[in-house]
């Protein structure tokens, strides 16, 4: 088990020092510079800069030495715990990830979680029965083929606008002197029609995965095998059914888990959220280079260390990857 | 898939799922749903609860908030443009409004023209080097110390110390102060939009905050947003983008009448204003009808100061021909467009001139407006005096060389619809376009590295001093803007309107350069779009836009601070 740890984890520093390289570099690919974009014409009103004002300007904030030069100086500080300074918000990256990365772990976590329950609860009865569920499956197809935003646009004009009974953007009221239960209550006031569009988008996948996987357990040998021994109903869902059939369920809650910051990206937007997808969001459309390391990089160390957990999960919950 | 026996030492994994979902044999679908149904009601009543009680905050009706009366506080939609301080605004238009509320410049505007502001009165020597400006008595700032010349004067060395991209000081050679009432600004050179440029666009910042802050840029902190301004800085959640300014009671001009301002998150500022969370935002002409016939709102129109063109390549040929060039505008009716293809026709747009001036500017000279009438016949003898041809049986033209008169043209997504009539039209005359939808700032780049055929883009700040307006005017002494026309006559012009002091020689100078632009056409300015707002006008109706240009720079939007003071 220490050895499959050992090469899982080695691969993920690789893994990482790749993804170090090429967060540096993208942002750097796209057309456009920060600077430009300072007097870049589209948009509201920008200050007319000269090109000597602009060079100045450059030269502030090291971005006319040479490209090896800035990675080498964007890895020292990183090593130092500062990512540098975002050009588009005046304000440093670090400081900035950490303000913005609660908001978008509530907002995942409630969902996943949401939608996990939700397919689990449906997925196993389904999957221990025979024929279609028709009432879980139409709606869920159709909830998984409509965009997480076009669903969010969706909910907000009906719910919240018309209806009036949700928020129509933001994480919580500000300035508001709740506390206590009624902040939690106003949080997740807030917080509802984005974590019901995440966890519409990914119920379906999930209850795919916990349906099929219960329907091929049930018929294998060593259950027909309980079921002549006689031994009770309960001991054979629970011990012999479910927990094998959920060996591919947690990988692939896994990898929702990996992929679900990003998937946020457009419902943080859509729902002004103040999650780290709508920064990433925002960081693209500025050109701001340091802060968009600084997103990629969280979203990098995010999705390695989901994929490490499943790994250790998975060799808790399979003896054959411990032997192996 | 083969399984293997299962771990019994990994039951406390699956506890919860027993207890929760099968546990007993065959639940049926009532019990599981009885089982489910009251938690999931419990939870949306949960998350709907909040927007049943009361937060304290939450949106209510207007006329609730104000007590039916006089208006007293004002919701607008939010964003984040930084910490409302000189280094810490973000400096685009709605970071320089939220600065604006909290600090003052010298001079302002209102919907007249340039006003006394901190300078009660100023004048300029003859020569345009020296301006002196007389301060008003009896200023404070937001933490009760009196404000002075030696904040003027402070406020301008500690900029050229740590300059901010959106405050030009490089100009001013020093600022005196005979006495406390008193600055004089001798200036390198003669700089005529002075008063629209700086006076009325740096704001003053306290000596007695500032003097110990050694790196403006460092991590900025609210102890620092304090200015003469209306309006203090009450709450700045940076991650929403809300904000909350409450009146400064002492301000100069006596409490302002809108007491409370509030920036609340919207990221759909029309549905806000629709669902009555925010009392005014800016509307797209295409949705002009639906605000204008709800007696609830009301819409106000006014300039943009923002013009699309489109722009042609000049070191390629045919476009480094100025024959081609007004070809090109021949060819292309301007007016069909924008009925055809800017959402809500000529309520959304106006036509351009080609004198790139819109005609809500005061320095527009409106004779260039038909310069190039909408005639294709003329386009083609055009063409034809510089060789290019369209051969027999063919529906591409060819240039003196035979190359086929095949470009792209860039644009962005949301400029298609322009972009496909703009193909039909040169179409019609031999041109054949491959139309290229790119990122607004792969636009931009490919424009600033000179790799195009043509582009259609737009910018603002129209509004602004002639000479000094992007892509028009001069930049600054010896820097030109590559989207300006190149003639020397020109840039002499731009330059010397620049430099002249007498009103009636910028507007010669002004007018020149139109005639100069339309001539030389360097890009094809195509329409000038139109800035609408709607708003409730039981909360507050006292929205203008701003004249010269808009705020400051020339900033379009009606969120000016003299408004909110008269809060009518």
């Amino acid at each position: 088990m220490t050895r499959y740890l050992c090469k899982r984890l080695a691969g993920c520093v690789a893994v990482f020092l790749a993804a170090l390289c090429l967060n540096f570099l993208l942002p750097r690919l796209v057309p456009g510079n920060p600077i430009q974009d300072l007097t870049s014409g589209v948009g509201s009103v920008a200050v007319a800069l000269d090109p000597e004002a602009m060079a100045v300007i450059s030269r502030y904030y090291g971005l006319d030495r040479p490209l090896l030069d800035q990675f080498r100086s964007s890895l020292a500080g990183m090593l130092q715990g500062d990512l540098g300074y975002s050009i588009q918000y005046r304000a440093a990256v670090s400081g900035l990830l950490w303000e913005r990365f609660p908001w978008t772990l509530l907002l995942t976590l409630t969902s996943l979680a949401l939608s996990f329950s939700a397919a689990l609860l449906l997925g196993t009865r389904g999957g221990l029965r025979d024929g279609t569920q028709w009432s879980v499956l139409a709606p869920a197809v159709l909830l998984e083929s409509i965009p997480a935003f076009v669903l969010g646009s969706m909910l907000l004009v009906f719910l919240g606008v018309h209806a009036g009974l949700f928020p129509l953007g933001g994480g919580s009221t500000p300035f508001s002197a709740l506390t206590g239960t009624r902040k939690l209550l106003d949080l997740a006031h807030h917080a509802a029609l984005p974590v019901l569009v995440l966890a519409a988008s990914s119920f379906f996948s999930f209850y795919l995965v916990v349906r099929s996987s219960t329907a091929m357990v049930r018929n294998e040998p060593y259950v027909v095998m309980a079921h002549l021994k006689g031994l009770p109903e309960r001991t054979i869902r629970t011990r012999y059914i479910l927990r094998t059939a959920l060996l591919p369920v947690v990988t692939f809650f896994g990898m929702r888990l990996a992929y679900s910051a990003g998937g946020a990206i457009l419902v943080e937007v859509v729902f002004g959220y103040p999650g780290i997808g709508r920064l990433t969001y925002e960081a693209v459309l500025g050109h701001d280079y340091a802060l968009l390391q600084g997103c990629f990089l969280t979203f990098t160390l995010w999705v390695l260390s989901v994929n490490l957990l499943t790994d250790c999960l998975y060799a808790i919950l399979d003896p054959r990857v411990k032997e192996a | 898939m083969k399984a293997s026996n299962p771990d019994p030492r990994g039951n406390e994994v699956f506890s919860f799922l027993r207890t929760a979902m099968i546990d007993g044999p065959k639940p049926s679908r009532q019990a599981v749903f009885g089982r489910w149904l009251p938690i999931f009601v419990g939870g949306v009543i949960l998350m709907l609860f909040p927007g049943c009680m009361e937060t304290g905050d939450g949106a209510q009706p207007a006329s609730s908030r104000n007590g039916g009366a006089a208006p007293l506080e004002l919701r607008l939609p939010g964003g984040d443009w930084g910490l409302p301080t000189p280094y810490s605004f973000y400096p685009r238009g709605p970071g320089y409004v939220h600065l604006s509320l909290v600090y003052d410049t010298l001079t302002w505007k209102d919907e007249t023209g340039t006003i006394p502001w901190l300078a009660e009165r100023w004048e300029a020597s003859p020569d345009g080097l020296t301006w002196v400006f007389h301060l008003r008595s009896g200023v404070r700032w937001q933490d009760g110390v009196p404000f002075t010349s030696r904040d003027v004067r402070f406020t301008f060395e500690y900029l050229r110390r740590h300059p901010v991209e959106w405050f030009p000081v490089e100009r001013i050679d020093r600022v005196e102060i005979p006495d406390e009432a008193t600055a004089v600004f001798h200036l390198k050179a003669p700089y005529a939009p002075f008063l629209g440029r700086i006076a009325g666009n740096v704001v003053i910042f306290p000596e007695h905050i500032w003097r110990d802050v050694s790196n403006p840029r460092g991590a900025p902190c609210r102890e620092l947003a304090v200015g003469t301004g209306p309006y203090r800085l009450a709450g700045y959640d940076k991650a929403q983008g809300a904000y909350e300014y409450e009146a400064n009671p002492h301000f100069f001009l006596g409490p302002p009448r809108i007491t409370k301002i509030r920036f609340v998150p919207a990221p759909d500022p029309v549905a806000a204003l629709e669902a009555g969370a925010v009392d005014q935002a800016s509307i797209p002409a295409s949705l002009l009808p639906r605000f204008r016939d709800k007696g609830r709102f009301q819409v106000k129109a006014g300039p943009s100061f923002w013009v699309l063109a489109l722009q042609m390549n000049r070191a390629r040929f045919p476009f480094s021909e100025p024959a081609a060039r007004h070809a090109l505008a021949h060819a292309i009716d301007l007016r069909t467009l924008v009925e055809r293809a800017v959402p809500g026709g000529l309520e959304g747009a106006k036509p351009a001139s080609p004198g790139f001036i819109p005609p809500d500017s005061p320095w527009v000279d409106p004779s260039w407006q038909d310069l190039y009438p909408f005639d294709p016949a003329r386009t083609r003898n055009l063409l034809q005096s510089l060789g290019i041809t369209i051969p027999e049986g063919s529906r591409v033209a060819i240039g003196p060389d035979g190359s086929p008169m095949t470009f792209t043209l860039v644009t962005t997504q949301a400029y298609l619809r322009e972009a496909e009539m703009l193909k039909g039209w040169l179409g019609d005359v031999g041109f054949a376009l491959e139309i290229k939808s790119l990122d607004m700032k792969a636009v931009d780049s490919a424009m600033h590295e000179g790799r195009f055929d043509l582009a259609i883009s737009g910018h603002g700040g129209l509004g602004g001093d002639p000479s000094a307006i992007m892509g028009f005017g001069a930049l600054k002494e010896g820097a030109w803007s590559a989207q300006a026309p190149a003639s020397p006559e020109f840039r002499e012009a731009a330059m010397a309107m620049q430099r002249a002091v007498d009103p009636e020689e910028r507007m010669r100078l002004a007018c020149r350069m139109q005639q100069l632009y339309a001539e030389e056409l360097p890009a094809l300015p195509l329409y000038y779009t139109v800035s609408l707002i709607a708003y409730r006008p039981e909360v507050f109706r006292g929205w203008f836009f701003t004249a010269e240009g808009g705020i400051a720079i020339g900033v379009p939007m009606v969120l000016n601070k003299v408004a909110f003071i008269r809060g009518e």
